[in-house]
């Protein structure tokens, strides 16, 4: 933290952080990455072992040999025990990437994100983890007729991620009331009829699931007792000794107090892991909602003081912080520290559409000041007209130190989002009081009704901006030099603007079918959960997992980008070509063919024309129009698993690597460029500052787009150096609230903070910033990301 | 009909430090002084300038090709030199350039349309209590397309200020405060001679102006802080003393930290930057500033 960062901390902050989140925080900042592969070990060989079972009841007896094979650590200081991977910074393999297997050697010595791994683990990896998985998960069969369409591989998507469990009902039942209600299920059964026949294998499996997870408190306890009695210092045995007490009470039974309370719901989202694997967006839900009335009471009975609580949370919360994705090298460089997105939201609203902010929302906002240099969890504040402006006050407060949260997600747009999915999500329509009580995000920021939905996996991603390019080339890649979209005719005879847009229609109208089938592909590899669909609602009652249609609400997803990269192209041809009659198709794609070289004047002209993100019509609805047309057609695809497909334009940091394979445009961007960041204006467009970026995007039907588009803003924090800076924040995120934009995070650093940096990484390993939806350490990032952070355009004074 | 218009130089929307809410900040062209540390040099000519950015430019030529008036000369050592007596402001310059390296800074528009551009911030007004800041520039000098536009403002319920350097004709002003809701006033020297060697001009009229716009209009003086010029502890009591006695209309004293972030425009404009050897003040002593105002009985805030 800079001496300005920790200044604006002391007047901010309400309360100093105990000496032990401190501590903690320290140490934790300390520990290098490791790979931990006790879960993905115990799974293959539970699957080896079961080989010619029912899947689910493999998938089962593997779940539970999970539960009661990881090692069981206690870590000095800390107050809640369970890494997810064993311990801090551990962090499973995902078996989905293929490349790392190749990488295994040289992972701990990489330069973006190294990762520890012992050399007896790399052997067992190498022998026994990828060769198992492989035949699952390398060799789909490709239908001729999609490898006509340029599906050369399915993408790998061996879970469904992007939900919230219902903590809730652990908390209030224990794990065994959930698996007394899975066995009255069963007992309930009619063996008569076929359909119900087929549910058997799914509950026993629950059943089984279930049984071990209810003692993953007593293994815990154990140690706990253990450690006590070797224990000399007085305290920690103590703390020991209430751990133990904690343990054996939760998750396995309803939770008495906040401190178990806490605890269960870790137990929970540890195991929610352990069964299908932190591929992002397993979520917390409306953790302020749910902990509340445990919260409240151990306050009123006396049990609990502010303080101790505060203590509890920042110490629950840099849980979360402790383990990054270990991604393949060429993903590590645009995405190092890259974490899960457990999203976090508080505030929103209460069934009956009245603000449901409790004492909670605000000490866990005070939580994010008291961990600086924590990139998760992704916190979200749920806006609304009704937000009281002390917890908005608050969260710009949080905004002004730099770290890029909470992410402001704009709660009356979800909501609409939420009541305008109709029967598209496989149930039937959301109520109004499920969309107020339910509705959260998942992940960076993606809308989601919590405790009921499937979950999603984003199969492959739609590239408008390269579908840009191909109308400008007849299909054609000018990168790779290889045909990549449909032949749409000769640009050069384009006689109106309205042919050029149709090309583009045709374009993505094409390239969301090939997503539709590409995603199919990738959900027909998914394999069933047991302890997490136990979790779900309604799939104990349905008899199937999630991955079968089990939950209320089931969807898929289409996830698309370069929205805004197409929008600014369509209107320069527009404006330059058929209106100002400057330059001729030819011209315009003589010079993108040049990618603008020798062609400078035709490449200014094209800059000089509107930009999306200034609150200017004329591009603004070239953008609305695609963002709209691509979202109808994700729509009109099935999942496998009921519901219909959503669109998704959340990039996290890919809009860079993306850009790489994209040739010039009309926009006048180069070919190689970043691409935009979701509908965050293209790098440098937005000349006239963020109210004129919030108009533009407002003038999407964001609510539409179902899974969501991120826009990031940047601030220069010298609208801080007084107090009456957090109300000018606060008046400006009401009117994102107004203007109907879904999200927004908003990255408060200045540039000169920026390039101090590049130049001094090891003095800003502190400094926090947003890439795009997730959070990551500066210093951490590959150059051209870091550059492209900069040049964004400062906003402020 | 010869349709009234103003030069203006830019729009600021999301101002945040110049009057309450979040604002608008209009940089009207033109201004009566020649203050040595003026950070928005591009304004202070009533008329249009030629900014060269020369980090952009790569020397290629084609603007000394396109200029019919022989300005523009291209050193094979060092900058791009522009004869802005030469000059006509034809543009084509700036149209040819294909690297963005050369501005035109000024732009006339109608009243109307220079509100619509403001009212497309409405409702960030609306939310914040915020409005439009007049500033420049010195916005009085075009009082007349000035007086119109924010008497439109008015009929559409917007919140004005206007930032001025109190050196204009009382006539002038009086029109203007009939449409403003907030005034901030420069009072950048109370020694006459020295206001005169600093801006160009004598500080009578400005201090006359003070008084008559205390008597009817909420005001806030500001005083740009330049170590070295005017940051005496004599000159800031001096100006406080005079606040003082200008009773509860003025709100309080902002001291403004000088600053270089202008110097580099000089540059771009052909110009010298005359104070190059000056430092911004020491945070403490502007504290010390700070203390020594209030210490008058008035409100004072470093920074705006
Ligand atoms: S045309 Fe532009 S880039 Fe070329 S010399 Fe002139 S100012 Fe420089
Ligand atoms: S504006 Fe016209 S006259 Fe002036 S330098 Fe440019 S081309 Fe020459």
């Amino acid at each position: 933290m800079s001496d300005v960062q920790s200044a604006l901390r002391d007047r901010v902050s309400t309360m100093r952080p105990a000496a032990r989140v401190e501590k903690l925080r320290q140490r934790y900042t300390k520990i290098k990455n490791k790979v931990v592969i006790d879960v993905a070990r115990i799974l293959t060989r539970t699957m080896k072992e079961t080989e010619g079972e029912p899947l689910v009841v493999r998938r089962a007896k593997a779940f539970a040999a999970i539960v009661r094979g990881v090692p069981v650590n206690i870590y000095p200081d800390e107050l809640y025990v369970g890494w997810l991977w064993s311990e801090p910074r551990g962090s499973e393999i995902f078996i989905k990437y293929t490349d790392l297997e190749k990488e295994l050697d040289t992972i701990s010595t990489r330069k973006y994100t190294p990762f520890l791994l012992d050399d007896a683990d790399k052997r067992i990896l190498k022998e026994e983890i990828f060769p198992y998985w492989k035949k699952y998960f390398y060799s789909p069969i490709i239908p001729p007729e999609a490898k006509k369409m340029g599906i050369r591989k399915a993408p790998i998507t061996p879970v469904l991620f992007h939900y919230v469990v219902n903590y809730e009902k652990v908390l209030k039942r224990g794990i065994s009331g959930i698996k007394r209600e899975a066995e009255d299920r069963m007992a309930r059964l009619d063996l008569t009829d076929p359909d119900d026949i087929k549910k058997v294998p799914f509950l026993e499996g629950v059943i089984v699931a279930l049984e071990a997870a209810a003692e993953i408190g007593e293994r815990f306890a154990a140690k706990a007792r253990e450690l006590a009695a070797m224990e000399r210092e007085e305290k920690r045995k103590e703390e020991l000794l209430k751990i133990a007490e904690i343990c054996v009470r939760v998750p396995a039974n309803p939770a008495r107090t906040f401190y178990e309370a806490m605890q269960s719901v870790w137990f929970v989202h540890m195991m929610v892991g352990w069964e299908a694997g932190f591929h992002g967006g397993q979520s917390i839900g409306r953790a302020d909602q749910y902990l509340y009335p445990f919260y409240e009471r151990d306050i009123r009975e006396g049990r609990l003081t502010e303080e101790l609580a505060q203590e509890l949370i920042d110490c629950w919360f840099m849980r979360f912080s402790q383990m990054f994705s270990l991604l393949p090298e060429n993903e590590a460089v645009f995405m190092s520290n890259h974490t899960s997105a457990h999203h976090i939201d508080i505030g929103g609203l209460k069934a009956d559409g009245n603000d449901a902010t409790n004492a909670l929302s605000y000490m866990f906002l005070e939580a994010m000041m008291h961990t600086p240099g924590m990139v998760e969890p992704t916190i979200g504040l749920l806006v609304h007209s009704k937000t009281p402006e002390r917890i908005l006050i608050k969260a710009c407060q949080l905004t002004a130190l730099g770290g890029g949260y909470p992410q402001f997600i704009n709660n009356d747009v979800l909501v609409d989002n939420l009541l305008s999915r109709g029967a598209t999500s496989g149930g039937k329509p959301v109520s109004l009081e499920d969309a107020r009580t339910f509705g959260g995000c998942v992940g960076c920021h993606e809308p989601s009704l919590h405790t009921m939905e499937s979950g999603w996996t984003v199969g492959q991603n739609q590239h408008l901006a390269a579908l840009m390019e191909c109308v400008m080339t007849n299909g054609w890649c000018r990168v790779h030099n290889t045909r990549r979209g449909l032949e749409t005719g000769d640009p050069g005879q384009f006689k109106t603007f309205e042919e050029v847009r149709e090309a583009l229609r045709k374009q993505i109208i094409h390239r969301m079918k090939v997503g539709a089938i590409a995603a199919n592909l990738g959900e027909e590899l998914l394999q069933p959960t047991l302890f997490t669909s136990a979790l779900t609602e309604d799939c104990i009652e349905n008899g199937t997992p999630r991955e079968e249609g089990g939950a209320r609400y089931s969807l898929g997803a289409v996830s698309f980008d370069g929205a805004v990269d197409a929008g600014n192209s369509l209107a320069a041809v527009k404006k330059l070509v058929f209106e100002e009659k400057k330059i001729t198709m030819e011209q315009l794609c003589t010079a993108l063919d040049h990618n603008f070289k020798g062609y400078e004047d035709i490449r200014k002209l094209c800059l000089e024309a509107p930009k999306f993100g200034n609150d200017n019509d004329y591009v603004d609805e070239q953008v609305a129009w695609i963002t709209h047309l691509t979202t109808e057609e994700a729509k009109k695809y099935l999942s496998r698993y009921g519901g219909t497909k959503y669109p998704i334009q959340v990039l996290l940091s890919s809009f860079v690597p993306l850009g790489m394979g994209v040739g010039a445009l009309p926009s006048g961007r180069l070919a190689g460029e970043p691409l935009s960041d979701g509908v965050s204006p293209t790098v440098g467009s937005d000349t006239k500052g963020p109210t004129a970026v919030l108009k533009s995007v407002g003038r999407l039907n964001n609510a539409e787009v179902g899974l969501s588009q991120t826009l990031n803003m940047k601030l220069d924090p010298v609208i801080f150096t007084t107090d009456e800076g957090f109300k000018r924040l606060a008046d400006l995120i009401r009117v994102f609230v107004d203007q109907k934009v879904d999200h927004l995070q908003i990255n408060v650093v200045s540039s000169d903070t920026l390039i101090a940096a590049q130049k001094t990484p090891e003095h800003y390993k502190d400094l926090v910033v947003k890439v795009a939806g997730y959070n990551a350490r500066f210093v951490d990032l590959h150059k051209d990301l870091q550059d492209s952070i900069i040049a964004r355009t400062e906003h402020g004074l | 009909m010869n349709e009234l218009k103003g030069l203006i130089y830019n729009l600021q929307p999301f101002a945040v430090h110049d009057g309450p809410g979040i604002r608008t900040l209009i940089y009207m062209k033109g201004c009566p002084l020649r203050c040595l540390w003026c950070s928005t040099p591009q304004t202070q000519k009533m008329g249009y300038e030629i900014i060269h950015i020369e980090s952009h430019c790569r020397k290629c030529g084609r603007c000394a090709e396109v200029c019919s008036n022989g300005a523009i000369m291209i050193p094979p050592e060092g900058n791009l030199m522009i004869d802005r007596k030469r000059c006509t402001y034809c543009a084509k310059c700036i149209e040819i350039c294909p690297h963005q390296a050369l501005e035109l800074a000024g732009k006339y528009m109608t009243v109307p349309e220079l509100f619509d551009e403001i009212e497309k911030d409405q409702p960030f007004f609306r939310r914040s209590n915020g409005g439009i800041t007049m500033g420049g520039g010195e916005a009085t000098m075009q009082h007349e397309f000035v007086a119109e536009f924010l008497k439109k403002c008015k009929q559409h319920y917007i919140h004005t200020a206007m930032e001025t350097c109190g050196h204009i004709a009382w006539e002038h002003l009086e029109k203007l405060l009939t449409y403003l809701d907030l005034i901030y006033l420069d009072i950048k020297h109370m020694d006459s001679p020295m206001h005169k060697t600093l801006t160009g001009v004598a500080n009578d009229f400005v201090l006359d102006n003070a008084r008559k716009v205390c008597s009817s209009h909420p005001v806030i003086f500001r005083i740009p802080v330049v170590p070295g010029i005017n940051d005496s502890y004599e000159n800031i009591s001096a100006t406080a003393k005079f606040a003082a006695a200008m009773g509860e209309n003025l709100l309080r004293i902002e001291l403004l930290p000088y600053h270089q972030f202008g110097a580099q425009t000089y540059f771009r404009l052909g110009r010298k930057y005359e104070l190059s050897g000056i430092e911004p003040p020491e945070d403490s002593h502007m504290r010390r500033l700070k203390i020594l105002v209030e210490s008058f009985g008035i409100k004072a805030q470093i920074g705006g």
